[in-house]
């Protein structure tokens, strides 16, 4: 039984990994009261969500090569053997957008420290009905 | 005119985007009028390209255009994908866009950096018209952040009001987790099927694995033989969660709330107005075209995903509904009746959960047409309302309910078409949406069983508390005590021909709905049949 849930653990890791680390992430993106902290669990959430990306393009193979200008006969190996490029495509282009998002959130966070003089979500609450 | 129509699709999402490059460096040497025109002009030629993008369906045989970007073909290459559901809402997302950018040359005549207002705007624009009509999960991820960012700046445009900065600070960490969220369940949605375009996806959902392109084998990335249903409990409710936060259904409803309220009226009239149509478009597109229909073990697990829809269609209307009537901030109680209305959007698809005969024709297809409908007609009445919350702004300087006495001495045109759109909204017979949730109520009453009974009750009761918020509203313009310093002076012609457009469109739309029910049904006919990833399967296969 043990042995089952070891070989279970080794086989599912890195789905195992992201949900523990997104649990995480959520939990700092809710429950924190610090913006800094927050934007901080949106920064790892991110990334974490790019890695998890990342993985569902890994090949297990033997004799790996790079997925590069395969020639017509190649591609069948290609596809066997190299890790599938497209969710790094992908990655780069949910990198870049989010690289913005993060920038911009912290410039918010100054000017409402300059508004507020505080980074408790406690204490900035002016919108309410 | 052949080439015109071909391109038509690409062009409504590249017009605005190309004039909000060139913005930056006009602007040097040109005033506001000028940048409020070209933005105008931008989202006018948006418009008119989704117009004819609508009528060039009429004239396909198939119904649908395929616009395949750089020429790539599809599965591999992003393309777009018009059928009727998506040209009916592009044509209203572009005529809402048009709008709001006229509106804008009035309203935000006292504010300064206002051509950076338009840049966001027009960038705004560009994304959701994008989201509209791409056929490619991940570029309607692209699409959505472009909305998403630029939507961020525009709630801060007057940043000098400290609540701005609290209601986008607020509104941008929801979102982006709800964003990140989607890209996740992309993340699944690949690793699961091997394709990201949406006719591929649906096709490989309905026919297994050997239909559509041959790019994903039985075994995932670990080595581990894929588990669909498993796959399509992820995706589903990652989609659910993303377009929840961004339509607004709660209880996801609190960031766009917040936004709503600390944005301009104009910007709140894109949130709660056409952010919210495009999110419920996409949870169509994902809950409807992709997996409606399903075979077993996933159309079981679809099926206990439209009930939840059911219930948080329930959970919208009550809580959108009783939270509107104890409002005191006028944009606030509007973005709660957007919540409400959301919920009945959710529960026509919700009513969909024991239907099991798909594709759907005839009678099968009310929920969708009521749907659809009330998307069309919520959009253009809530647009409205924040256009009117807008000159109430301009004329009184505050949005507090307590302020609103006098408006309707002052200004008797402004404050009848808000009492105009309250009461369409609110669902009085002879305006807009009144069709819309009669029709709800005909496919809840078509359907039987005793959830979509209790349904309708909950649909009237909704209604009814909804009339007696914006009854409040009413009352208070017209019978109210004018507030001291209330200008007298006349609102500028940009305020209010836009107000007017929308405000006679409420009401030709309530007493003559005949004109746009065949269309209603023609897309709701799209979003039901297999015609979607056939038809582009076909065009695949031929290359």
């Amino acid at each position: 039984m043990s042995d089952w849930i070891m070989e279970a653990f080794l086989i599912q890791y890195p789905y195992i990994i992201t949900f523990a680390m997104l649990a995480v992430c959520i939990y700092a993106i809710v429950l924190k009261s610090n913006l800094i902290k927050k934007i901080l669990g949106l920064t790892i959430m991110i990334d974490v969500v790019n890695l998890f990306l990342i993985l569902t393009g890994y090949r297990r193979a033997q004799g790996p090569i790079p997925p590069i200008y395969p020639s017509p006969e190649q591609v069948q190996m290609v596809v066997e053997r190299a890790v599938d490029p497209l969710p790094q495509a992908l990655v780069l282009t949910a990198i870049v957008i989010d690289m913005c998002v993060t920038a911009f959130a912290i410039a918010l966070v100054i000017r409402i420290y300059r508004a507020y003089g505080t980074l408790d979500v406690r204490k900035i609450r002016e919108l309410r009905g | 005119m052949e080439p015109l129509f071909e391109h038509a699709p690409i062009l409504a999402i590249a017009m605005p985007l190309f004039f909000a490059f060139i913005l930056p460096g006009l602007s040097l040497f040109t005033g506001r009028r000028f940048w409020g025109l070209l933005t105008s002009l931008g989202m006018g030629i948006s418009l008119i390209m989704s117009a004819l993008t609508f009528l060039n369906l009429s004239l396909l045989p198939e119904r649908i255009q395929l616009y395949k970007l750089g020429g790539w073909i599809p599965p591999v290459g992003i393309v777009l994908e018009v059928d009727r559901f998506n040209a009916l809402v592009g044509i209203l997302v572009a005529f809402s866009l048009l709008m709001i950018a006229i509106y804008s040359m009035g309203y935000t005549s006292r504010d300064y950096g206002v051509q950076y207002y338009y840049i966001l705007l027009l960038i705004m624009g560009a994304g959701l018209m994008g989201c509209v009509y791409t056929g490619d999960l991940f570029n309607l991820f692209v699409f959505l952040e472009v909305a998403t960012i630029s939507s961020y700046g525009l709630i801060a445009f007057r940043k000098d009001d400290r609540i701005s900065l609290e209601g986008s600070l607020k509104y941008l960490v929801m979102s982006s987790l709800g964003i990140n969220v989607y890209l996740l369940a992309l993340a699944f949605l690949y690793n699961t099927y091997g394709t990201l375009n949406m006719a591929d996806l649906a096709a490989k959902i309905h026919g297994g694995m050997s239909a559509g392109s041959p790019l994903s084998g039985a075994i995932d990335a670990f080595g581990f033989p894929k588990d669909y249903s498993l796959s399509a409990l992820a995706i589903i409710s990652l989609a659910i969660w993303t377009f929840g936060i961004k339509g607004s259904i709660a209880p996801l409803h609190f960031p766009h709330v917040d936004a709503a309220q600390a944005s301009p009226a104009s910007i709140g009239a894109m949130f709660s107005g056409v952010l919210s149509a495009v999110s419920l478009y996409a949870l169509m597109r994902f809950l409807l075209t992709l997996y409606g229909g399903a075979p077993m073990p996933t159309a079981a697990l679809v099926g206990a995903f439209l009930l939840l829809m059911l219930l948080l269609g329930f959970i919208s209307m009550l809580v959108g509904a009783f939270m509107a009537l104890v409002q005191t901030d006028l944009k606030r109680l509007l973005a709660f009746s957007t919540v409400a209305n959301v919920g009945y959007v959710a529960f026509a698809i919700g009513l969909l959960a024991q239907e099991r005969s798909w594709p759907l024709t005839g009678a099968g297809l009310l929920p969708i047409d009521a749907a659809i409908l009330h998307i069309v007609n919520h959009t253009i009445v809530k647009v409205l309302l924040f256009l009117c919350a807008g000159g109430v702004y301009l004329l009184t300087g505050s949005q507090s309910l307590d302020d609103l006495g006098g408006i309707g001495r002052v200004k008797p045109s402004l404050a009848a078409a808000l009492a105009i759109g309250g009461l369409a909204i609110a669902g009085v017979p002879g305006l807009n949406c009144f069709v819309s949730k009669w029709l709800l109520i005909a496919a809840a009453l078509d359907k039987g069983g005793v959830v979509n009974y209790l349904g309708i009750v909950v649909v009237v009761i909704s209604s009814a508390a909804m009339l007696a918020a914006y009854l409040r509203i009413i009352y208070a313009m017209f019978s109210g005590i004018p507030r001291k310093g209330l200008i007298s002076g006349s609102i500028p012609a940009s305020i209010m021909a836009p107000i007017l457009i929308l405000t006679a469109l409420a009401i030709i739309l309530g007493v003559y709905p005949q004109a746009i029910l065949g269309y209603v049904r023609g897309a709701s006919e799209a979003v039901a049949s297999p015609a979607y990833w056939e038809y582009v399967w076909e065009v695949v296969r031929i290359k």
